[in-house]
């Protein structure tokens, strides 16, 4: 917001002839109690980690008297300290350590020490914790503390916890025991009587008197990638791009500085091949190869605008056509309205740090496979839910549109929970958008881009 | 009452840094002061957006979703560099109102004639000419495409500048000034129109 209207030829006198109402009064009111009456608590529900997610567990916690639901307080995201009694499933930010996924009746209290150590006191229920970066992560049971270990984990958040409990390994316990379930990761648990390592795909459960005791989990309830989410995500892998977008000295859209790229013929038509079978995987467009142009380092795209239109965030984000708006890549419309996409990249061996988002997602989805499976579990009809992330440079996401309100069903609702959850986005130099398409109560889930055509 | 576009928008005031702090971890005070902030800047662009035939009831649908949005992803924003709240809220409500605009019709809302009239009854002949003047330019917009409307909004009504308007709607700088210069030319000659 820089410049004043004064390069326009119209005057901002007359612009301001065309008037448009103010909001009505008790706007404001309409809004907080439209906000109120979401079951979900928006405000912390879709936080995103900020960086590679690092460690998973769930604690189910079955406590002979369940606490009493009073006192309930919303936590402030990013407090210090806070509690939280969940009357119904919901997410909280756990200080900006952790975030944790209570189910209803669980009831947690947490400090998070200016060193960034985070001490949970988890009073009753069951709760997924997923850890971020930071200091030392405890969390507090009555039968011991559960001490997060290790550097680098992979996430995953599912309805494991239930499973387990029903499935028998901690059923029988179920009044008095502490069940922990890690799915990633390694966490050390500490019972009054000994401690013991917790390794994925082991469940640790502690009785009174008992030193905590590891079982495999069971081997019907492990989580595993859904044959049709594996085969998208590494069956037939989108094929690389040679090497990773950055900026051309004197880069420019026009046909003349085009024209003075020198060729190289076979780094041009491998990239040029991997450009046309990539944007066919993702996009699911069958891109003729005489439409894609490589010279030396820099290859651009012609597509039909509403090609272009359609699938803009895609072109960037999965086709790897983007990244470095202003530097490394531009755009440029022909009289004709076809829309000509140039990307440059380097070959010197030194790549930016450009992830391909087209992976990342692939492995979201892939993570929250289990969970949105059972979110649509008792689903009549398919439903899709549509959603477009926003990464910022961070690798957090920043934005997230969603179609769940027009599909108005719990499990859309779920499903997105499931989705942002899981994401684990690297940095990047720029902010990106990720398209996301998920059938919620169909045998299979699909990704973007719609429809799945050509995948 | 009406918004006009102020002398200087960029003075347009910003919520309070202490205000701020406390709407991100979803104070309701605070929120509902960041929303009364920002409220008539939301309506306006969506009012223009929509056109004068639109619903007051649809854009205030909208424009609660647009507040719902910030609502739920204000923890996140951060303020970098010489990016504002305002411009992010307004980022908000465009792709907000773009999205409304590609349903289904199946699923639009129904969108008539309003039922208010934006004029005072009492009409001089100044307001006649006025109201003249805004009809055309509101003629002349609702005859751009929506890609082309959204842009001329932001740039011209919400002082959006090129990279803000490339970064909110996503498109690359060079479509961003194509596109303001096919909607000034157009305004231009609904203007010229008008003239006598």
């Amino acid at each position: 917001m820089t410049a004043p209207i004064h390069d326009t030829g119209i005057p901002k006198a007359v612009l301001a002839q065309y008037e448009a109402p103010n909001a009505p009064a008790e706007f404001a009111t309409h809004v907080l109690a439209r906000i109120a009456s979401e079951s979900e608590p928006h405000g912390v529900r879709i936080r995103a980690p900020r960086r590679w997610l690092w460690a998973t567990l769930g604690v189910a916690l079955a406590a002979a008297a369940v606490l009493l639901v009073t006192g309930i307080r919303r936590p402030a995201s990013r407090a210090a300290s806070g509690e939280r009694v969940a009357l119904a499933r919901e997410t909280v930010d756990l200080g900006g350590r952790a975030i944790a996924v209570l189910e209803p009746s669980t009831s947690v209290a947490w400090t998070i020490r200016t060193t960034g150590d985070a001490v949970i006191e988890h009073r009753s229920g069951a709760a997924f914790y997923r850890v971020d970066h930071g200091g030392s992560f405890q969390v507090k049971t009555p039968l011991g503390v559960v001490r997060v270990a290790g550097t680098c984990f992979r996430v995953e958040i599912t309805d494991m916890n239930k499973q387990v409990l029903k499935s028998g390994v901690g059923g029988a316990l179920l009044a008095t025991a502490v069940v922990v379930t890690v799915y990633e990761g390694r966490v050390l648990f500490a019972g009054s009587t000994g401690s013991i390592a917790v390794n994925p795909g082991e469940v640790a459960i502690a009785t009174p008197g008992e030193p905590p005791q590891v079982r495999e989990h069971p081997p019907d309830r492990v989580p595993t990638i859904p044959p049709s989410v594996a085969s998208h995500s590494a069956g037939t892998p989108a094929p690389a791009l040679a090497i990773r977008p950055t900026a051309a000295a004197g880069m420019s859209n026009s046909d003349e500085w085009w024209d003075s790229l020198p060729h190289d013929m076979d780094w041009d038509h491998s990239q040029a091949t991997a450009i046309v079978d990539r944007v066919t995987k993702r996009l699911g467009i069958a891109l003729p190869l005489s439409q894609v142009e490589c010279r030396t380092r820099c290859c651009r795209v012609t597509l039909e605008e509403d090609t272009f239109d359609a699938h803009a965030t895609d072109l960037q984000s999965s086709a790897g056509l983007g990244f470095g708006m202003y530097e490394s890549h531009g755009i440029a419309s022909r009289p004709n309205g076809d829309h000509v996409m140039t990307v440059c990249w380097s070959r010197d061996g030194s790549p930016t740090a450009v992830p391909d988002r087209a992976v990342e997602r692939d492995r979201m989805l892939a993570s929250a496979a289990d969970a949105i499976r059972a979110c649509g579990h008792e689903l009549a009809a398919p439903i899709t839910l549509v959603l477009q992330l926003s990464i910022d440079t961070a690798g957090a996401i920043s934005y997230v549109e969603s179609n769940k309100l027009e599909l108005g069903n719990p499990a859309a609702d779920c499903a997105e929970t499931a989705i942002l959850q899981a994401a684990a986005f690297a940095p990047a130099p720029i902010t990106t958008w990720i398209p996301v398409r998920v059938t919620i109560g169909a045998p299979q889930h699909s990704t973007a881009p719609p429809a799945s055509s050509g995948h | 009452m009406l918004a006009l576009v102020t002398d200087d928008p960029r003075d347009a005031r910003e919520l309070d840094d202490v205000t701020l702090a406390r709407a991100k971890t979803h104070d309701a005070k605070a929120f509902r002061v960041l929303i009364e902030t920002y409220q008539d800047a939301v309506f306006a662009l969506l009012a223009r957006f929509l056109g004068r035939h639109a619903q007051a009831a649809v854009i205030e649908d909208l424009a609660q979703e647009t507040f719902v949005g910030v609502y739920r992803s204000l923890p996140r924003f951060e303020a970098r560099g010489a990016a504002k709240l305002s411009t992010w809220i307004l980022t908000i409500a465009a792709r907000t109102a773009l999205k409304e605009r590609r349903r289904p019709a199946s699923n639009a809302r129904t969108v008539n004639a309003m039922t208010e009239p934006l004029v005072s009854p009492a009409r001089t002949d100044q307001r006649i000419e006025q109201r003249a003047v805004g009809d055309a330019i509101a003629r002349a917009l609702a005859n751009l495409g929506e890609p082309y409307r959204v842009v001329f909004l932001l740039r011209e009504y919400h002082d959006f500048d090129y990279r803000e308007i490339a970064t909110a709607l996503e498109i690359d700088l060079g479509t961003v000034k194509s596109r303001l210069a096919r909607a000034r030319e157009q305004l231009r000659t609904a203007l010229k129109e008008l003239a006598p």
